[in-house]
């Protein structure tokens, strides 16, 4: 059960996040503008429109799925119970 | 208030915070009044009740498909004309021949997309419209009321189209012609929320 | 960009942006091509009939019935934006009905779908016109007509636009890029067949 949760959510660290956001931004960029040129050039719309619906399912699957190329930082937490503040609260 | 809570066994609920849901509430209805503003304001600037319409049926094909956005102008300032100009002595203005107009038949709701095949322009009297779809073989004559053989510019017809988007409407017509959709869409948003550890 | 649901939300608007932009531009782009469409026409056969427009209607109407021949070109109104075009012919003529209850009238005579470049060359010889036309009040009063050339273009996104090629009442072409390819685009309607001409002048 954990393990579908942990599916479903897909969490991911922080410099993965930066790393995901960044990658959608350029391959989507990339995607119209390579779209817009092509059609344009050929002087024909349906390859602005499959090159661009390409392009994006491609940004989809690069980006939506956690791969593990996006957990290689993950946040080291410091171990339980070693701050001051806790030693006073129980004095 | 804390105790009683506490007592109920409902002491979660002051997490909840009413202000905040309150706040929330409002910005809510802040972007509802913002959409609701901008198309009415679009009604107004093009004249129309109704300046962005869906098509709905396959009466213009090839040109226009079901599920094709259209915007309207009900102003008549012949923006896209592009011809030379006419002849000196014709006082042909307003809605020409070959434009197509949206137009609502006396006492139904359904708009209908069609061209304009004739035009009758007297000094009296209002100026008469007699329309067809390119896909259908007869013109409209069946579609409006008995007796009624041409439409009236002023009364009947909401707008004439100067503008097109393809296929963005479609989400529309699927879900008014299939109201499973609506629950169905609901009920996955539900899933959705519970789902999610937020 | 947290979880999988938000990634795909923020992809997924994104996409919407660049879609929305890159139609922006295909529709704009459509001012760089300048068309320069040409027509020429010539009438061969003008009749007006009496008839009724349904078996058991008792009304009886005249009956506008041509033939003509046409040479077009709108092969440059295509571009990469151009979903296709809708050519016409209308007739347009001035006062009818009883005490000039009408006095501009015009009426599409023959139309034409076009979806590509190649189809957009038009030459047609004794086509005859696909709209038997009646006027609104029945009566065609033998007034001075015009014949006009028109087109629809219909963009895979943006604005629509119209054009036209007509002449003046003289029959002389308005703007035409070929000059010397003149027809005769004007006429006067005859009177229905069976009845007397109803002015002593004779026809155009």
């Amino acid at each position: 059960m954990d393990a579908l949760q942990n599916l479903i959510d897909g969490f991911i660290d922080f410099e993965g996040q930066k790393r995901a956001e960044q990658l959608c931004n350029v391959l989507l960029v990339l995607t119209g503008v390579i779209a817009y040129v092509v059609g344009f050039v050929l002087q024909d719309l349906t390859y602005t429109v499959y090159i661009g619906l390409g392009g994006t399912a491609l940004t989809m699957l690069a980006v939506v799925p956690p791969w593990p190329a996006f957990k290689k930082n993950p946040v080291t937490w410091l171990p339980a119970g070693t701050t001051e503040v806790e030693e006073k609260k129980e004095q | 208030m804390d105790a009683l809570l506490d007592q109920l066994g409902l002491s979660e609920l002051r997490r909840l915070k009413p202000r905040q849901m309150l706040a929330q509430i409002l910005n809510f209805g802040l972007i509802l009044a913002t959409a609701f503003m901008m198309w009415k304001g679009l009604s107004v600037v093009a004249d129309s009740p109704s300046p962005i319409v869906v098509v709905l049926s396959g009466s213009m094909e090839p040109a226009f498909q079901r599920g094709d956005l259209l915007f309207l102008w009900n102003r008549n300032l012949e923006l896209n004309y592009a011809g030379p100009t006419p002849a000196p002595g014709s006082t042909f203005g307003g809605t020409k021949v070959g434009e197509i107009v949206v137009y609502n038949v006396k006492g139904k709701d359904i708009p209908i997309v069609h061209r304009v095949m004739r035009r009758h322009k007297g000094a009296k009297t209002p100026l008469n419209l007699l329309t067809k779809g390119d896909n259908n073989y007869a013109d409209d004559t069946e579609l409006y009321p008995r007796n009624q053989f041409y439409l009236d510019r002023e009364e009947e017809v909401i707008g004439s189209v100067v503008g097109y988007v393809p296929f963005v409407g479609y989400v529309t017509i699927l879900l008014s012609e299939h109201p499973w959709a609506k629950s169905a869409l609901l009920g996955i948003m539900g899933l959705l929320v519970i789902l999610q550890r937020e | 960009m947290h979880s999988t649901a938000v990634r795909i939300q923020n992809a997924f608007g994104f996409f919407t942006t660049i879609a929305f932009f890159v139609a922006a531009l295909t529709a704009l782009s459509t001012i760089l091509y300048p068309a320069n469409p040409s027509a020429s026409i010539n009438l061969r056969n003008i009749k007006v009939r009496t008839g009724r427009p349904h078996y058991t209607s008792t009304k009886s109407q005249e009956y506008l019935l041509l033939n003509f021949d046409l040479d077009a070109d709108l092969s440059s109104l295509f571009n990469w934006n151009t979903k296709q075009v809708f050519a016409y012919l209308t007739v347009i003529y001035g006062s009818s009905g009883t005490a000039n209850k009408h006095t501009e009238n015009e009426m599409v005579l023959w139309d034409a779908i076009l979806p590509s470049a190649n189809a957009a060359k038009l030459h047609l010889v004794n086509e005859q016109a696909k709209y038997k036309v009646n006027d609104i009040s029945g009566k065609f009063l033998e007034s001075n007509a015009t014949l006009r050339f028109e087109w629809n273009v219909q963009p895979h996104v943006g604005a629509l636009c119209w054009g036209s090629i007509e002449a003046d009442s003289e029959g002389n072409v308005l703007s035409q890029a070929e000059k010397g390819k003149r027809g005769k685009w004007s006429f006067q309607i005859p009177p229905a067949w069976g009845k007397k001409p109803a002015t002593k002048k004779a026809a155009a």
